[in-house]
């Protein structure tokens, strides 16, 4: 992106930031307090979030049409988008000029027993999928991109802010985000609880906080001396001493969350909402998305993910203007072409249509993101990415994975644009946005590696500005 | 036209523990996927310890954490408040493949899920301390007067319920420090007062509170180590109550009596007895079935409150079931009672008058049996494919078979005049659906065919005569049965549906996953529950005797 726009971005975060900043200038907390955006103004650090539809979409395949992808790869403006009239993608025609659309990656490995769990296993970790446990219980051998990311470019300690829009009970509840082989991170699905969790103990209020961490510092000297000794013992498996390390790593003294809130309707609609309900599953969604953007307007986090439905989602959408409103069967048989989660049953009549239509309510799902991280001047600094843990609905293979990016990350990645990476593994697409957002190997050198070491290394270079 | 991928060979019914002659066909399928649990090391070639059918210790984690739940309770029963503090705000742990909450091996202490303890301790601990009322609850009995002694016979005795055993020197000289500091870290507060919040506030943060610690015992021979008396008090109460011990079973511990098999059964007998077990029973059930999902059920034509209905009216029969009446799985799957309110008393087609309450009621024995009849059973269930989701849910959830997922598949053209006829055409013998489907899918979910999408009996569908007829092929043999009432009779009897409960409840008592290991044990207590019909309580009361509870095995290093 040009230098106009990043002087842009920079200037309206330190008016964000500027309360907080006089509040407590003079204090012997400042270090402490002093949000990490508000002193990087030359650099400012990238964000990535990554939003999550399941089943699939509906792009060419099992003698489908194409429903999904432009028409011809290359340079995306709004005018080629709009005649695009029958593609999903062309919900986002207003942002032509800061898209990314990367065609031709696909996962590497096979699943184990249950496609839409080695799906969701691989999708953000470009990870092998578990011998032990198989079948939809199956885990991912690996990190994710969002956990990586986190570790390298979030304020320290804090992890990726990890969402989910439904049920967190279920047949396939949570997929998306690992702390590393067959770690698999709970997901919230309550905005709510997100929102209270970002806004705890914040640096707007200095005297609470410096009593509070005084307080802090001497019970977490003794809580991490005990576990200190526990960690000594002799006789630990490895996994109690990874989960005693996890903890140890967690304790921090002071851990001062966002001065930034949400206007008080919006705060009471979060509080109101059931998550679990699936006739809100667009409310939720929208409301996770504007905690994201909230939480990298004011650095509580610069890596986020939402995965929207569960693992193979059943949600029963009702999309305006499409039907009369009606309530469409469950998307998981819509993705299936048949009234089943199954092998067999009866075919949905309009199936593909529906599906179709399924692909641009999430398409425009995530227009209402970039709106909103454009509404804080963000989008430039950061990307944001709507994909999927399946290829295509109907054979829910591990081909094609729609990759629909927003923003340069600084100018890093290319704008405007739908490019081919040639039927290559997708830890490469991984790899360039790790080095975009500005994680870096150990000797300081582009991330390469990122996922199975048996992948082949590299970014792809059609990515890149 | 169909398309069937591999994994076909996984559908047998039940697998045998390979390279175990002392397995007969039948016996429980292990379930190596459940983390946390990984079999005790068998020796290949030889058949030794669970093996041979003896009942054997597996290894677990030793620092097992508490679940939402268990924090809870642990933290009600700990600092005496009325009501449990509400956790619903804290970070969600990642979903566990027994499908429980509180596979204690596998939770983690993530940041968010740290902070969320650390806020928690806080609020509550200023609470306490604020209040002299509520502070004199927790106040351990004998404290001396004032100075030092005091600080410290406050850290020792409010220690060692936290804990659940007697601190360490290192422990009380430690947290005494802290309590000496309280007046500088809470300021405006007596110097008493100040020190009890610190000490409270650190105590629900320690890993000896967080994790239910093991291992202090002396390791025998063969590796196994004998638990403290003090670790198997933890161990029961959170079996039981999902809470810490009380000061009976603390003081039971400390006197030396809670480790043979006959203490741990009289003090478990005791347990059961306490709101905290029954509340224990009634969470389980509502896991196992998923009864929470019943909420936002809306069959067409009933009103929006009958999912609320539908749940309601599961707990409170279990709770009768297996609390009030002391039944067990047979009354589970055959009582022909339930409880009712107006709206569900129109869905069993009842004749009397029900208001809104729940009532007690008589149902036909000819149509309704136990759990799987019941409204929200079946209506969780609907739709076209209802018998494909009720038999794939009784063969996983009722009788432990090792489904394999569906496979990748062409859709095909499916027609037929009734439901089964529908699923018949495509699943049915000689179609390329009937390894799983044909064989042990739909005859678990045929028998069911009496009832539509929202539990309402039927004698016909779509004008046709319901054929509830099938045939399962279990262990011991294939068992013919026509309508739920045979089937719910023949799963009764077999010894499938009884090691399946019992293997539940170990996962959920014990707080950890099935391993291969448990098979003996299991197949002793679910024998009994088959033929001798000992209650859920019974049941839990043999599960806590065992050697497996009163010893532990460290996973690998």
């Amino acid at each position: 992106m040009s230098k106009v726009g990043r002087e842009r971005t920079a200037v309206a975060r330190r008016v964000f930031l500027r309360g907080l900043g006089g509040a407590v200038l003079g204090l012997p907390m400042l270090d402490i307090l002093q949000p990490r955006r508000a002193s990087a103004q030359a650099a400012m650090p990238g964000f990535a979030v990554f939003i999550r539809q399941g089943n699939g979409v509906a792009q060419a395949g099992n003698g489908e049409p194409e429903r999904f992808w432009p028409k011809t790869l290359g340079a995306l403006t709004t005018a080629s988008m709009m005649a695009d009239s029958d593609r999903a993608i062309k919900e986002l025609a207003s942002y032509a000029s800061k898209l990314l659309l990367v065609r031709g990656t696909r996962f590497a490995f096979p699943g184990n027993g249950c496609g839409h769990s080695g799906g969701g296993n691989q999708v953000l970790t470009a990870a092998k999928v578990s011998d032990d446990p198989k079948g939809q219980h199956s885990l991912a051998m690996g990190e994710s991109v969002d956990n990586r990311m986190a570790t390298a470019i979030n304020p320290a300690g804090r992890e990726p802010l990890t969402l989910l829009t439904g049920n967190t009970q279920g047949y396939l509840p949570v997929v998306l985000s690992y702390r590393g082989p067959k770690q698999l991170r709970g997901a919230e699905n309550d905005p709510f609880n997100a929102y209270k969790r970002m806004t705890g103990l914040n640096a707007a209020d200095p005297m609470t906080v410096s009593q509070v961490s005084g307080r802090r510092k001497s019970v977490n000297d003794l809580v991490r001396g005990q576990l200190k000794t526990f960690l000594a013992r002799t006789d630990l498996s490895a996994e109690d001493r990874r989960r005693l390390d996890l903890h140890l790593s967690s304790v921090r003294d002071v851990e001062v969350k966002m001065a930034c809130t949400l206007p008080e309707m919006r705060q009471r609609e979060l509080d109101a909402v059931n998550p679990v309900d699936g006739n809100n599953y667009i409310a939720v969604t929208q409301m996770h998305m504007d905690l994201v953007a909230l939480a990298f307007a004011c650095d509580y986090s610069r890596v986020a993910t939402i995965q929207m439905g569960q693992g193979n989602d059943a949600t029963e959408f009702t999309i305006p203007g499409f039907r009369n409103g009606a309530k469409l069967p469950r998307f998981h048989q819509i993705s299936h072409r048949i009234y089943s989660d199954g092998a067999e049953g009866d075919p949905i009549e309009g199936a593909q249509e529906m599906h179709h239509e399924i692909d641009k309510l999430h398409a425009r799902l995530f227009k209402y993101l970039l709106d909103k991280l454009s509404s804080y001047s963000l989008l430039d600094s950061g990307v944001a990415v709507w994909t999927n843990d399946l290829g295509h609905g109907v054979s829910h293979n591990y081909q094609n994975i729609p990759w629909v990016m927003a923003g340069s990350c600084n100018g890093f990645l290319k704008q405007g644009a739908y490019v081919d990476a040639g039927n290559v593994t997708h830890n490469l697409l991984f790899n360039t946005l790790l080095t975009a957002v500005g994680a870096r190997k150990a000797d300081g050198s582009p991330v390469d590696d990122f996922g199975d070491p048996s992948l082949k290394k590299g970014l792809i270079a059609a990515m890149m500005a | 036209m169909l398309i069937l991928a591999a994994g076909l060979v996984a559908c047998t019914g039940t697998i045998a523990d390979p390279g175990s002659d002392a397995f007969a066909p039948g016996d429980l399928p292990s379930k190596p996927g459940a983390p946390g649990s990984k079999p005790g090391a068998t020796p290949s070639g030889s058949c030794s310890g669970a093996a041979c059918g003896v009942e054997a210790t597996v290894a677990s984690s030793a620092f097992p954490r508490l679940s939402h739940r268990q924090w809870a309770a642990s933290v009600k029963d700990l600092l005496a408040l009325d009501t449990l503090p509400d956790v619903s705000g804290f970070t969600n742990d990642a979903p566990s493949s027994t499908g429980f909450d509180n596979t204690g091996g596998v939770l983690d202490v993530s940041p968010g899920l740290w902070a969320d303890y650390e806020e928690e301790a806080e609020a509550l601990a200023q609470q306490i301390a604020a209040d002299p009322a509520r502070l004199n609850k927790i106040l351990p009995a004998g404290l001396p007067s004032s100075g030092d002694a005091r600080a410290k016979a406050f850290v020792s005795g409010f220690g060692e319920r936290a804990f659940r055993r007697p601190l360490t020197t290192t422990e009380i000289d430690a947290f005494s420090a802290l309590f000496k500091q309280g007046t500088s870290l809470v300021p405006g507060r007596d110097e008493f007062s100040a020190g009890v919040q610190v000490t409270v506030e650190a105590m629900l943060q320690a890993p000896q509170f967080i994790y239910r610690i093991e291992g202090a015992g002396k390791k025998a021979a063969n590796g196994e180590v004998a638990l403290t008396d003090y670790e198997i008090a933890t161990r029961l109460s959170f079996a039981l109550w999902d809470s810490i011990p009380d000061a009976t079973l603390l003081a039971a511990a400390k006197a030396g009596q809670l480790h043979e098999a006959s203490q741990i059964a009289s003090q478990a007998q005791r347990l059961l007895k306490d709101a905290r077990a029954a509340e224990k029973l009634d969470e389980f059930h509502r896991q196992l079935l998923e009864l929470r999902s019943y909420d936002t059920l809306h069959p067409k034509g009933l009103p929006d409150s009958i999912g609320a209905s539908m749940r309601k009216e599961t707990e409170r029969f279990v709770h009768d079931a297996v609390i009030d009446h002391d039944g067990g799985l047979k009354q589970l799957l055959t009582a022909n009672y339930s409880f009712v309110n107006r709206d569900l008393a129109s869905v069993y087609g009842l004749s009397g008058t029900f208001g809104s309450e729940f009532t007690r009621a008589d149902l036909d024995a000819t149509q309704r049996a136990g759990l799987l009849t019941q409204p929200g059973f079946l209506a969780y269930r609907s739709g076209d494919t209802a018998p494909i989701l009720r038999g794939v849910f009784i063969n996983l959830k009722f009788l432990c078979a090792d489904l394999p997922p569906p496979p990748v598949f062409t859709p095909p053209k499916l027609v037929g005049d009734t439901r089964r006829a529908r699923v018949d055409a495509v699943t049915g013998v000689g179609t390329c659906g009937e390894t799983c489907h044909a064989r042990m899918i739909n005859p678990a979910g045929f028998p069911l065919e009496n009832f539509d999408d929202a539990g309402r009996y039927r004698t016909q569908d779509n004008g046709h005569p319901v054929d509830a007829s099938a045939s399962y092929p279990f262990a011991d043999g294939p068992q013919s049965y026509d309508g739920v009432i045979e089937w719910t009779r023949t799963l009764d009897q077999s010894r499938e549906a009884h090691e399946c409960y019992v293997r539940h409840w170990l996962e959920y008592s014990f707080g950890r996953g099935y391993a291969a290991g448990d098979a003996p044990l299991v197949r002793r207590v679910a024998a009994e529950s088959r033929t001798a019909e000992i209650s859920v309580k019974q049941l839990l009361v043999q599960l806590v005797q065992s050697p497996s509870f009163r010893t532990r095995i460290s996973e690998a290093p």
